[in-house]
């Protein structure tokens, strides 16, 4: 499945050298002008976090927290007003192929079949704007190529039967299954995703699961998973962050904006295992105690750290 | 079948549909056969008869306007009709003994009918297509760019609030009364609302699609020329089948005020003649364009486009 002919930024495997975390957010603070109250309002509260390639990272916490936001200034759509948040050492300027992005809903382009859906962004990547117009013989070799690769990918993925249908025509898990290969099929250094099994049906949110499983163990693919789903992010993550603005602080019992609250690391069993395991109701649980009640307020040097990588607090 | 929405028997619709032409033919038929009673000559509402000499006089070769010509050695009336239009058959229009030397007025025969509806659909044409050109370019590039958008939104908001034919008069003096105004007035008669339309489209499309292909790796001019112009393209010819109509109004009231030539100068000129038959004759013809070239437009969306949910 791994097919750009260019090089992308690929996963650097593991040294604790600052430039080797996939994500880094530094003290990250968003605030946005709220023109009803007349004055700006915090979201992020100085969010501490570092992600190692490979890992299978979920955002979960109450609705309206920032999950998004955080997810925003992972891909690059907005800047945080204070601190720095970095990708492979970089910041994001702007959305560029290094992350790539599924949604939960507007996944695909409706007005190309699933085929050009898929090879979109190699042609992207290889063809000049104009050789389409100037040179169309050289244009059409090349995008033989192109779809003879999106093909590839649409048999491993099983959906090759509707390489030529538009997106209207296929079920909104089939959709998705298409838009995870749009987005991986360019090679990103992580994957980012928004809730992207939230609006299908518990059968199909959980096979797309599974599947969304294997492709990662199969290219090891770093993955940000934002969800609302706890059962979710717990089954399917290597690591969960839960966000949340019910904490306090030393100086200011009711600060406002979220901080991460929890930063909880899952066992590496199988997957059905753990499914089973009496430990997967409990972590559901304790996520639920640190970060969704308003009257559970850990301050910052309580807040729960259990993944190897979760940033030590600050003095 | 009266509770709303309820659905219709197919035989029963088509005939509902057919029903209000059918009543409109027969209520016609039975008020000018009554005119015709009082007074056979009546032209307000013209017989079949009537229709049928007005249908003669657009389609065969009639006396469309004059030219004057020097009489050349050897030159007689026939030979002089003949050189203008080709067909001695009507030399007969010519009176009387031609002298070498004079200046004579020499009819030019011409089929009004092909004339005027090829006059008019060069008009329409060409203001569609520049006013289409201007629109989307414009549109596009205010769709996609905010500061463009910021420019130019508040001035072409108010342009759209002139009723175009107003600033006919404007156009005139510029241009003059030829061909280039009555032009120049569809095309910037049927731009600026076509501007806001897709504008509109253009920033209705999902930024979650936008910032998906910048992701891919696309440019910025590929964001706009993959994803946003494909996107709004079966609008934009909606946009045009909906230009259509107040752009009918314009080349018809232009060639109405100025021209000699066309579907709306004929329909003016023999008003004062009281020429009904003609009359009713070329709002049908021009009726019948305008359904043919909708259909095309709106079966050109549905077929390519049907990914599109377009009204």
């Amino acid at each position: 499945m791994s097919t750009s002919a260019t090089t992308d930024e690929k996963p650097i495997s593991a040294s604790t050298s600052a430039s080797a975390w996939v994500v880094e957010a530094d003290r990250a603070v968003q605030r946005y002008y709220d023109t009803r109250v007349r004055r700006d309002r915090t979201i992020l509260n100085e969010i501490e976090f570092r992600m190692r390639p490979g890992e299978f990272c979920s955002v979960v916490g109450p609705s309206g927290c920032g999950k998004s936001t955080f997810l925003r200034l992972v891909l690059g759509c907005e800047r945080p007003k204070a601190g720095r948040v970095r990708v492979f050492g970089r910041e994001p300027k702007a959305p560029d192929r290094n992350r790539g992005i599924v949604y939960q809903r507007y996944s695909l382009f409706p007005n190309m079949r699933v085929l050009d859906n898929v090879a979109f962004g190699l042609e992207l990547d290889e063809v000049n704007f104009l050789m389409k117009w100037i040179n169309y013989p050289s244009y059409r070799k090349q995008r033989k190529i192109f779809e003879a690769k999106a093909m590839h990918f649409l048999e491993t993925i099983g959906l090759a039967e509707h390489a030529d249908k538009y997106p209207h025509q296929l079920s909104g898990g089939q959709q998705q299954r298409v838009a995870i290969a749009q987005a991986l099929i360019t090679n990103p250094s992580i994957l980012l995703m928004d809730e992207p099994f939230g609006a299908l049906d518990p059968g199909t949110r959980e096979e797309l699961q599974r599947w969304l499983l294997e492709i990662q163990a199969k290219e090891g693919t770093s993955i940000f998973f934002v969800t609302h789903d706890l059962e979710e992010a717990v089954f399917l993550s290597s690591r969960v962050v839960v966000l949340s603005p019910h904490y306090t602080l030393m100086d200011n019992p009711n600060p406002e904006g979220a901080k991460i609250v929890a930063d909880i690391g899952i066992p590496n069993i199988s997957k059905d295992d753990w499914l089973h395991a009496p430990e997967f109701r409990e972590t559901v649980d304790h996520i639920l105690d640190t970060g969704f009640h308003e009257d559970t307020k850990l301050d910052p040097a309580n807040f729960v750290r259990s993944h190897s990588d979760s940033v030590p607090p600050r003095i | 079948m009266f509770r709303v929405r309820d659905r219709v028997p197919s035989a029963l619709g088509f005939i509902l549909g057919v029903l209000p032409f059918v009543l409109i033919l027969v209520l016609y038929t039975v008020a000018s056969q009554r005119r015709h009673a009082e007074n056979p000559k009546d032209k307000l509402m013209p017989n079949l008869a009537q229709i049928a000499k007005g249908w003669d006089d657009v389609w065969r070769q009639r006396v469309g306007s004059y030219e004057d010509v020097v009489v050349a050695e050897g030159d007689t009336a026939a030979s002089l009709a003949d050189r203008i239009s080709g067909d001695s058959a009507f030399s007969e229009e010519i009176k009387g003994e031609v002298v070498v030397g004079e200046n004579v007025r020499v009819p030019i025969m011409e089929r009004y009918f092909l004339k005027d509806t090829f006059a008019s659909l060069r008009r329409l044409g060409l203001g569609m297509l520049i006013g289409v050109g201007i629109a989307l370019t414009l549109g596009l590039l205010m769709g996609v760019f905010t500061p463009v958008e910021k420019l130019l939104y508040p001035v072409v908001a108010a342009l759209a609030k002139i009723p175009p034919l107003a600033i006919l008069p404007i156009i005139f003096i510029f241009q003059g009364i030829g061909e280039p105004a009555k032009i120049t007035i569809i095309a910037l008669g049927i731009a600026p609302t076509m501007i806001l339309d897709i504008l509109m489209r253009a920033k209705d499309i999902a930024t979650e699609l936008i910032t998906k292909a910048y992701t891919l790796g696309a440019s910025t001019l590929e964001v706009v020329f993959k994803v946003v112009l494909p996107q709004i393209w079966p609008s934009f010819l909606n946009a045009i089948r909906l230009a259509l109509g107040p752009a009918w109004v314009f080349l018809i009231a232009s060639e109405a005020i100025a021209a000699d030539a066309g579907l709306g100068y004929r329909i003016f000129v023999v008003q004062r003649q009281l020429g009904m038959n003609v009359i009713l004759i070329y709002v049908a013809w021009i009726m019948v364009i305008g359904l043919a070239i909708d259909a095309i437009l709106r079966l050109t969306i549905t077929r390519r486009y049907g990914w599109a949910e377009v009204k």
